[in-house]
């Protein structure tokens, strides 16, 4: 397998598409090529740190009254007459 | 669930407020998420949130119960945030610029709260890392990688989001994560 078509598979198997054929492909190429290795190891670690950032709860928030105020900009309700029931 | 935005919907459209209000109290924080990562302004973010929610209550009776909610409205307050960051940037080749953004186009951090205890300061360190990291990218890549990791959708509910094939958001997360990677092995630029 070239180094190319390696990274392809990389990504994929990231997202979770890699059929498993392609998998063991992509292991054997792993076991032989030690850049393609390293460059798996760091993309997965990308991986990892990119869904971490999101498991702290972000420091910024909406306020409290966030519901209100978006309620009190609204225009007045109006009678609609669903198209769907 | 779905099932439950699809009463409140049902029951907004027949003037109902609180079940409106619902319905904004579900999403509020997800779309000031979305936005606040897409446009790194605490005061756009919050102004695409009232946006987003006066369209959906504007727009209500064109919702089709045969999508999902969180999809439409995803759809509505990613292109709002997007609107905003094109407005704020000229124009450019997106494609050619990858590789050459530094994430420094004037935004500031907000400042999360000053007692984060030290056992948390690298863990915090690490996501501002990454925040600026994304917040780089050019617009295209950006919004797919804060609809991927951010708000952890599928590829899948991108694409229904973006209203694009699975293949190019494939490619975009491809390539936003290429680009991530060296950014964030070589924070010295």
């Amino acid at each position: 397998m070239e180094c190319k078509q390696a990274v392809s598979f990389m990504h994929d198997y990231l997202d979770g598409d890699l059929p498993s054929e392609q998998a063991r492909e992509l292991q054997s190429h792993l076991d032989a090529c030690p850049e393609c290795r390293s460059a798996f190891r760091s993309l997965e670690e990308t991986e990892m740190m990119l869904f971490a950032a999101n498991r702290k709860t972000e420091s910024v928030a909406l306020s409290e009254d966030a519901t209100d105020r978006i309620m009190s900009f609204l225009p007045q309700p109006k009678k609609h007459s669903p198209v769907w029931n | 669930m779905d099932n439950l935005e699809t009463r409140l919907v049902k029951l907004a459209l027949k003037g109902d407020q609180r079940a409106f209000a619902e319905i904004v109290d579900l999403y509020k924080d997800r779309i000031f998420h979305l936005a606040y990562r897409m446009l790194s302004n605490r005061h756009e973010a919050e102004d695409v949130v009232q946006e987003t929610f006066l369209r959906v209550y504007r727009n209500l009776d064109r919702y089709d119960p045969g999508q999902k909610f969180s999809t439409w409205i995803y759809r509505i307050g990613t292109n709002l945030s997007i609107d905003r960051l094109r407005k704020r940037k000229p124009t450019y080749s997106l494609d050619a610029e990858i590789g050459d953004q530094d994430g420094a186009d004037g935004y500031a951090l907000i400042p999360g709260d000053n007692r984060t205890p030290e056992t948390e300061y690298m863990i915090s360190e690490t996501r501002t890392t990454i925040h600026e990291a994304i917040d780089g990218l050019p617009p295209k890549y950006k919004t797919v990688m804060i609809l991927r990791y951010l708000q952890e959708l599928s590829l899948q509910e991108i694409s229904e989001v973006l209203d694009m094939p699975v293949t190019t958001i494939k490619t975009r997360v491809h390539r936003g994560r290429e680009f991530l990677r060296k950014k964030l092995e070589s924070p010295q630029r």
